[in-house]
């Protein structure tokens, strides 16, 4: 017969009373403590599952409560009075190593997995389904804003906006079935050469550009960078992926303080960066493929990226790893090298 | 004169007796139950996460005695569920909106402000309920229209006053916290007066007005010495560099002087409450030291980041430990007399227990 020494809290009053708890044979569990003693069914009683050195509950049906440090005992009680060893899984995982090392394992590769693979195809996916209306509510108002606070009115000739332009409807063709495809030009002041697009099919490209292109194709294939971008939905998917990134972020730092959902700050900056790195070689290679359609060399856009590149001289450098860009070296070797 | 004076003044706080808190929680035991809590809620994504928290506030609770008993915490995962996937939907109605439907945006706003005081008060009471000590209850009581006062009204009014209000808004919130919370039939009485609030606000001020000018002082002789040394064109690039260096590092310690006033004007005030905070006949203490506490939360999160996470149960187990180490009652007869509430009398507590939903709210 086993007995278990510990305490008893009679859910009336704070007071507590030494006890021991006893597993009779004919089945039914007794209580004996300082001032009397109760019985009840063993299945009338509830027992807290183990975990770890936490003290065990005995909750017997009046309510009264006892507790003790001996969980092994408990343990052997539960297994007397019900034939079985009943030791709880959960206290299994937590209390065997390999099963912890195990769990610690699964976590890196899961975590690993989803981060490198998951992320980017569930949004990837998610932003395929989402309608070109969608696309141009997020779109709509943005150009508005740019021109308020960054961008000015163009000075390029209209002769060249129109070749530009017709170019463009051209490379554009076989889209407009789902984007609409508007080229704007705007002054980029402080942006500089640049050009980008919206997620609705609206592109925009600076003067600036214009100007240090040596060559008319050469602005083609950063336009064709730029649809490159639409097509894939890049604006959209970034936005999925930043926001199961942060979901992430907070799932395994939630419970347990701000500070370590602000120092966690920086992977989320490296991996939301890496993922920028891989829209901008799927819009370079989406730019090769356009290129070779339309016969324009992919020279061009090497020369293009080298001559961006000097003129933000190197005031910008930011670490590779840290760049929304691959390195330009990297993106141009591609289209010097390929075949 | 004085003799006699002392005499009386001693004699009934040496019948008062101190009990310590104490906390056993260990962070290689805590580590398994934490990884193994994460790695069920990756596999079952999310849905474990309930379970998870059960296991970690019983093992914290578990593990923090007093006077020889341990706190438990009885909640059922299924109700924190059940409050979980309700935030849930709740926020991924917000993500739709915020990003896609701005015109459902105010709407949702609306019925989040509405509700918000109801889910706060709810999940007090919820967590109070579910604690026990001694095989009593703890409660709260805090009704809806109280919260959205503290937690909504004020907290609006406090910009209209350049801020001079929030002192006393938090003082609100920490004496609605205590003062309607109850363990057993007693309950819960806060001591403290605004004046303490601003005099520790005050004081937290003067940090926030010193630190960076000190800190603007060093980055200005330091940016002033290179340029000195650094003439001609050659040079001029690298003190360039050099001094966005330097503003980079100034605003990193500016970052780091706003923490240590935010660990200052924490510390205090969990020190006010718990001091000022008496059960009956029982008086709370709480004697957390402000330079302890900023050394614990500095050198928690270098360990968290240095370990990628790994070491954020050994952190949580250490800040809890401290935290014990420096609470405790103070009692004339023990701990043995408080009875048991009337929620807890009456046997449909367990279905109403069972009804209620827990979201986490930390305040």
């Amino acid at each position: 017969m086993i007995s278990i020494k510990g305490d008893m809290y009679d859910g009336r009053t704070s007071r507590r009373y030494a006890a021991t708890l006893a597993l009779n044979p004919s089945g039914k569990l007794s209580l004996i403590h300082d001032f009397g003693q109760l019985e009840d069914d063993f299945a009338a009683v509830d027992i807290s599952n183990r975990l770890a050195n936490v003290p065990r509950s005995v909750v017997f049906a009046g309510g009264e409560r006892f507790v003790t440090q001996d969980n092994e005992a408990v343990d052997q009680l539960i297994m007397q009075a019900t034939g079985k060893r009943q030791v709880s899984l959960l206290h299994q995982l937590e209390s065997k190593s390999l099963y912890v090392v195990a769990a610690l394992a699964l976590l890196v590769a899961a975590t690993f997995y989803f981060i490198t693979v998951g992320i980017p195809k569930l949004a990837s996916e998610a932003a395929e389904i989402a309608p070109q209306g969608l696309l141009d509510e997020i779109s709509a108002g943005a150009l508005e804003a740019f021109d308020e606070s960054l961008l000015g009115p163009s000075q390029v000739n209209e002769a060249s906006r129109e070749w530009l332009r017709q170019e463009f409807d051209k490379m554009t063709a076989e889209y407009r079935g789902e984007y609409r495809f508007n080229l704007f030009f705007r002054e980029g002041q402080a942006v500089g050469p640049n050009a980008f697009a919206l997620p609705s099919g609206d592109i925009v490209i600076t003067d600036e550009l214009i100007h240090l292109a040596e060559n008319g194709d050469e602005i083609l294939a950063v336009l064709a960078h730029e649809i490159g971008h639409v097509v894939h939905r890049h604006s959209l998917r970034h936005l999925f992926e930043d926001s199961m990134l942060a979901i992430l972020v907070f799932g395994i730092t939630g419970d347990t303080s701000s500070f370590a959902q602000t120092a966690a700050a920086l992977p989320v900056l490296l991996v939301s960066t890496s993922y920028s790195r891989d829209f901008e070689r799927e819009a370079d290679q989406f730019a090769l493929e356009t290129m070779d359609l339309h016969d324009i060399e992919r020279q061009h856009f090497a020369n293009i990226l080298s001559r961006i590149d000097e003129s933000m001289g190197e005031s910008f450098n930011v670490p590779g790893f840290l760049s929304t860009h691959p390195i330009t070296t990297e993106r141009v070797q591609r289209f010097v090298e390929q075949p | 004169m004085s003799e006699h004076v002392l005499q009386t003044d001693v004699a009934p706080s040496s019948m008062e007796q101190a009990y310590p808190f104490e906390f056993s929680g260990r962070a290689g035991e805590y580590f398994k139950i934490w990884i193994v809590n994460i790695a069920l809620t990756v596999l079952t994504l999310g849905i474990f996460s309930a379970w998870a928290k059960v296991r970690t506030l019983r093992y914290f609770y578990g593990n923090t005695q007093l006077d020889g008993s341990s706190f438990d915490y009885l909640a059922s995962p299924i109700a924190i569920l059940k409050g979980r996937l309700i935030a849930l939907v709740f926020f991924s109605l917000y993500w739709v909106a915020a990003n896609f439907i701005p015109m459902l945006l105010l709407p949702i706003m609306v019925v989040f402000i509405i509700a918000f005081p109801w889910v706060v008060a709810r999940s007090m009471q919820f967590r109070a309920r579910n604690t026990t000590y001694r095989n009593l209850r703890f409660d709260f009581g805090g009704r809806y229209g109280e919260v959205a006062k503290v937690f909504i009204l004020w907290p609006i009014l406090v910009p209209f006053t350049i801020g001079l209000l929030w002192p006393y808004v938090h003082y609100r919130q920490k004496r609605l916290l205590v003062a309607n919370s109850e363990f057993g039939d007693s309950g819960f009485d806060f001591g403290a007066e605004p004046k303490d609030f601003y005099q520790i606000y005050a004081i937290a001020f003067v940090m926030l007005l010193v630190i960076p000018m000190a800190i603007g002082l060093f980055g200005g002789i330091m940016s002033g010495v290179s340029t000195v040394f650094n003439q001609g064109d050659e040079a001029q690039a690298q003190s360039v560099q050099l001094a966005m260096v330097m503003m980079g590092l100034t605003m990193f310690v500016m970052m780091g002087a706003q923490y240590l006033v935010y660990v200052f004007v924490t510390t205090r005030i969990t020190n006010l409450t718990y001091s000022r905070s008496e059960l009956g006949a029982v008086r709370l203490e709480s004697t957390l030291s402000v330079p302890r506490m900023m050394w614990i939360y500095f050198s928690n999160t270098l360990a968290i980041i240095v370990s990628v996470g790994l070491l954020v149960p050994w952190a949580k187990v250490r800040l809890a430990r401290y935290r014990a180490e420096n609470t405790r009652l103070y009692s004339q007869g023990g701990l043995g007399g408080f009875r048991a509430g009337a929620s807890q009398q009456s046997s449909a507590l367990g279905e109403e227990a069972g009804d209620m939903f827990d979201v986490d709210i930390s305040i």
